[in-house]
């Protein structure tokens, strides 16, 4: 966490999703990431909801802006504009509750439809520290992980295990894309012209703090 | 701006006075009438003066003791800002100069905070406010003389000046109070004339509920004004008994093992409901939990075009939790928020207050229903009026906004899904609903059967369109849905000044988490008040919404 901070600072800009069904724990995953925080009374996400963090990659600062999405099927009108400029995505399922697993499918395929082709893709069985409740076996997420190249990791917001790994895991996994590959999804989200978009939802390097008050234009 | 003027005019003439005082029951700001009510209840505090002082002036107060006195404007967060008018004239001084010595003061000697009366926060339609002090100075300056000799014991040293100020308060509080016993008894002959009238006088229930309605006679008034109880008061307790047996009957036939289930919709009312008002005492209890998951379970089964959507469980509520104060004595009304229902209700009685739950929900979603149904295009068509409406009221804000990239659906889906319910406090929802329900507008579901509507409803109609009422002073009729993209509205650009300084980033997080956990009942006031402008401002631009 050294070196680290959650100031304005950064070099790059990621949009990431976070998917799944209700109540597996999407925003307590996010709290843990963003604040160090965990509220077993949270209520219930309307909508999207956002918050920040930035960390360092093979010494780029990376800021990671990420959307919390409503699971409920209802919203999903609202919940898959935010997919389109999302550079990353996270799956998350409840290891006590295989329905939740099971919509995974569901969500991936959403997600293919919905995002870039090139939206890098991390699975999460959350919920870890009830595994005396578990209803999905490790492997077998691994397995599905791999058959469709997903990254995956078992976490459990309540007590952090793993929580920052995850994350840092698929934010890494994104930015080793872009800088072989050098895509520039700006262009590519071009072509969705009418997708809700953060400032930058770019890969390409953000303009530093200054230059974008003073020009009130983020890239 | 020249909004200014037209406002503050506009609140003279406007029959929503937005000072006019309901009662404020749950209010906790420390102010006089407050903490005396309060000591009422305790049968062994002994009289003080102040009581003494109280009591003779509102001969009707001690029965009335549930009902805490209106809530002063502001907090001590604002004070500050008033310091540098010390010494400046001397009314100034008596209502702006609250510094923190003063407040030190009156905390020696036990004595409640007094609060300044210009609403809580900083906001660019202050003007109504300030006229409105200075009335109310004048009234309190004309007769604060009478008083002077009822005033509690204070310390000889403390100044004039502050003892003036005491008096004020004093003086003051007693006459919110006067006002709010004439609140009281003004809704109660409404609601049960004594005279042969077989009507309410809806419109004019409407057009005082506005301005807030007293917890006594909430219960009753609610179920009026969203057109679950009929005016016809010959009518009421038939149709009350004949609604709450259809629900006792559709629940236990969907909670029979002739009803298939639906499971889908049954998880998810089972896994929010846990996660609804966690806040609250109320909502931890069994009972509670039960009862919130038949009525949203029946409703969704009733509804399948919309079904259980989440934030639906927040709206039902503010109605669950007026409806119990219903079977509360005046003085434990507060307690709602505390108790199970069932140490104080029979089986019998919960099932009632779900029904009447059931029916009022149902009443209200109709309301919006496109809210919730598939692809929620209410919400989607709400949050592009909010944005074409900003634009016009705030063209500075909106373009910031634009030129950060921040967009109306990023923020304002959930003030649209749960009618801004999350945002406040449970106390300043349910004031706020005291108005919202008053926007009901009963015409919306039964136009269509215009032609073949009852007399009484024909008699609602026409006179409301022809009484000068605040809503119907229009040649149209305003709907709760409309009304709340202007609420929506001034509360965004409440903000404006702040959001003006604001990126991308803090804009967000800001507004998925405002300042508002110190609003008191005057800040929502203030905020209804200026929607209310917005709306008599702007209603022709706004007139294709519907």
């Amino acid at each position: 966490m050294q070196g680290e901070d959650y100031g304005y600072d950064y070099d790059f800009l990621f949009k990431i999703v976070l998917i799944g069904d209700s109540g597996v724990g999407k925003s307590n995953l996010l709290s843990r990431f963003t604040a160090n925080e965990f509220n077993l009374d949270s209520k219930t996400t309307i909508g999207v909801e956002f918050a920040t963090r930035t960390i360092e990659v093979e010494g780029k600062k990376i800021k990671a802006q990420i959307w919390d999405t409503a699971g409920q099927e209802r919203y999903r009108a609202i919940t898959t504009a935010y997919y389109r400029a999302a550079v990353g995505a996270l799956i998350v399922y409840d290891i006590t509750k295989s329905s939740s697993y099971e919509n995974c499918n569901h969500w991936l395929a959403e997600l293919k439809q919905n995002a870039d082709e090139n939206v890098a893709v991390g699975l999460i069985g959350n919920k870890s520290d009830l595994d005396h409740k578990r209803a999905v076996p490790t492997d077998e997420a691994r397995n599905y992980a791999q058959e469709n190249q997903l990254l995956f990791t078992e976490t459990s917001a309540l007590n952090a295990d793993n929580v920052d790994e995850a994350f840092r895991a698929l934010i890494t996994a994104i930015y080793q894309m872009i800088s072989k590959n050098q895509l520039d999804l700006n262009d590519a989200s071009g072509n969705n012209a009418n997708a809700p978009k953060g400032p930058t939802i770019s890969l390409t390097p953000a303009p530093n703090e200054k230059h974008k008050k003073s020009t009130n234009n983020c890239c | 701006m020249a909004i200014r003027s037209s406002s503050s005019s506009r609140i003279d003439q406007s029959p929503r006075e937005m000072f006019q005082r309901s009662n404020s029951n749950t209010s906790s700001s420390p102010n006089i009438v407050g903490s005396l009510l309060k000591s009422w209840k305790k049968s062994t505090d002994s009289f003080t003066d102040s009581k003494k002082h109280s009591s003779r002036n509102s001969p009707s107060a001690r029965h009335m003791s549930p009902l805490r006195a209106p809530s002063h404007n502001g907090s001590q967060t604002h004070l500050h800002h008033h310091n540098h008018h010390l010494h400046h004239t001397t009314r100034d001084k008596y209502f702006k100069d609250l510094d923190e010595d003063w407040s030190a003061v009156i905390d020696d000697y036990n004595m409640p905070i007094p609060m300044i009366n210009n609403g809580g926060i900083e906001t660019t339609l202050r003007p109504p406010a300030v006229i409105q002090d200075d009335r109310a100075i004048e009234s309190q300056k004309s007769s604060m003389d009478s008083y002077q000799g009822t005033i509690p014991n204070l310390n000889r040293t403390i100044s004039n000046d502050l003892k003036l100020q005491y008096q004020i308060e004093v003086e003051k509080d007693v006459q919110e109070l006067n006002s709010l016993m004439v609140r009281i008894e003004k809704f109660k002959k409404l609601i049960k004339p004594k005279d042969s009238t077989t009507q309410v006088n809806l419109p004019e229930i409407r057009k005082l509920a506005w301005n807030g309605i007293p917890m006594v006679h909430r219960p009753v008034v609610w179920k009026l004004l969203i057109g679950y109880l009929p005016s016809n008061l010959k009518r009421q307790e038939q149709v009350l008994n004949r609604k709450r047996l259809e629900y006792k009957q559709g629940v236990d036939h969907i909670f029979s093992d002739n009803h298939e289930k639906d499971v889908t919709t049954w998880h998810q009312i089972e896994i929010d409901i846990p996660r609804t008002n966690p806040h609250i005492p109320l909502y931890q209890f069994e009972s509670v939990h039960n009862s919130l998951k038949r009525i949203l379970y029946f409703w969704a089964i009733r509804h399948p075009a919309s079904g259980y959507v989440q934030g639906i469980n927040d709206l039902v509520t503010p109605f669950f939790q007026v409806f119990l104060s219903e079977y509360l004595s005046p003085s434990a009304k507060d307690d709602v928020y505390s108790l199970d229902p069932l140490t104080y209700l029979t089986a019998e009685q919960l099932s009632d207050v779900e029904a009447d739950c059931f029916w009022c929900l149902s009443k209200l979603l109709e309301q919006i229903t496109d809210y919730f149904i598939h692809g929620q295009p209410g919400i989607l068509k709400q949050v592009k009026h909010l944005s074409q409406l900003v634009k016009r009221i705030d063209c500075d804000l909106f373009s910031h906004f634009e030129s950060e990239h921040v967009e109306f659906l990023q923020f304002s889906v959930r003030w649209m899904n749960c009618l801004l319910m999350r945002e406040f406090q449970m106390s300043m929802v349910i004031r706020m609903w005291d108005t919202y329900l008053s926007e009901t507008s009963l015409e919306t579901s039964i136009v269509s059967e215009d032609l073949m509507s009852d007399a009484s409803t024909s008699l609602d109609r026409k006179s409301r369109t022809s009484s000068s009422g605040p809503s119907s002073s229009d040649s149209r009729q305003t709907t709760l849905s409309e009304f709340h993209v202007f609420v929506c509205a001034a509360f965004l650009v409440k903000w404006s000044d702040e959001l003006m300084k604001m990126d991308f980033q803090e804009i967000i997080t800001f507004l998925q988490n405002p300042p508002t956990k110190s609003w008191k009942e005057s800040d929502i006031e203030m905020l209804l008040s200026e929607a209310y402008i917005w709306q008599s401002l702007y209603k022709d631009a706004t007139s294709h919404w519907r």
